[in-house]
């Protein structure tokens, strides 16, 4: 059991963070989704949105395409490759975690 | 997460009442095609039903976009959507002039709309969930309507005061469009959270 512990510890905190991983979900399946169908989507405030989106472009898992139309910014937020895969590497550690974790139970 | 993930997905699909326009006008140009006198000399009513057609569909589309922003579907399902619109467009014309022209006792424009709505994204697919649910049971009606015919009799429409087979059973599924529509407008809102969800 003591690897299953290293390994919880080892997960990405950028994504694990409840409210970044539901926002990298939702922008795996999609090309791109504006500001507002985020928020839409997370239930998340506008505020705390903004300062999560901002995390994941900072760890550079998330890309913004910023326009002005008329007098509003419309931002279209994508996924990149390499928020891809972490996410990938995140939902596989999870699994395998989980697969410890029943054979451990049935030992 | 599974439910997000369809939600993200299918955003646009779902959108429910982008589909009242596109009913309400199949449905009442049916119902001119029902009622207007033979010879056609007059096609004003149904231009400006396509018309208003037209600006509703704009009008909605701008809602839900300042009502809920705008995802961008993945290529793979933008050209899914492009080559099944054209092939739908292709089939339907072929199926408009057998219903018209041949007097079969099945439509096959109903057929064609049975099968879309099966096969539309979203699918429907097991294990149903209520969007689906309700696109299964709007394409078995549609599915109904269309071979009704053949268990009624090929007039039976002549019952309901309709004319042809044709003009009734696109009738129909312009009032199951709108239905469907409106259904999953209601089914869409109530699946998104309304309030900052505590994710712990």
């Amino acid at each position: 059991m003591g690897n299953v512990f290293e390994e919880i510890v080892g997960l990405d905190k950028l994504i694990h963070e409840p409210a970044r991983l539901a926002i990298m979900t939702i922008l795996s399946t999609v090309e791109s989704a504006d500001f507002l169908a985020l928020q839409r989507l997370t239930g998340l405030t506008s505020g705390n949105l903004s300062v999560h989106l901002s995390k994941l472009e900072e760890g550079k898992f998330v890309t913004y395409d910023r326009k002005i139309v008329g007098k509003k910014t419309k931002t279209q937020v994508k996924i990149t490759s390499e928020g891809q895969q972490a996410l990938e590497k995140h939902w596989l550690q999870l699994e395998t975690f989980r697969e410890k974790v029943k054979e451990t139970k049935s030992d | 997460m599974n439910a997000t993930k369809y939600l993200s997905e299918n955003y646009s699909a779902l959108h429910g009442l982008n589909a009242v326009p596109s009913g309400l006008c199949l449905f009442l140009i049916s119902l001119w095609a029902n009622v207007v006198q033979y010879p056609i000399k007059n096609y004003l009513l149904p231009i400006v039903l396509v018309l208003g057609f037209l600006l509703s569909s704009l009008v909605i589309n701008r809602y839900y976009k300042n009502t809920y922003g705008e995802v961008k579907p993945i290529l793979a399902r933008r050209r899914f959507n492009w080559i099944a619109q054209l092939i739908c467009g292709l089939l339907g014309l072929v199926a408009f002039w057998v219903d018209v022209t041949q007097e079969l006792p099945i439509s096959f424009i109903g057929l064609l709309f049975a099968l879309t709505f099966l096969f539309d994204k979203p699918m429907v697919r097991m294990p149903l969930n209520k969007f689906s649910a309700v696109r299964l049971v709007t394409s078995i009606c549609i599915l109904l309507v269309s071979i009704a015919p053949l268990l009624l009799g090929k007039n039976w429409w002549n019952i309901l005061g309709v004319r042809a087979n044709i003009v009734g059973v696109i009738m129909f599924i312009g009032v199951l469009i709108v239905l469907q529509g409106v259904i999953w407008h209601i089914f869409f809102v109530k699946s998104l959270p309304t309030e900052e969800v505590k994710y712990g």
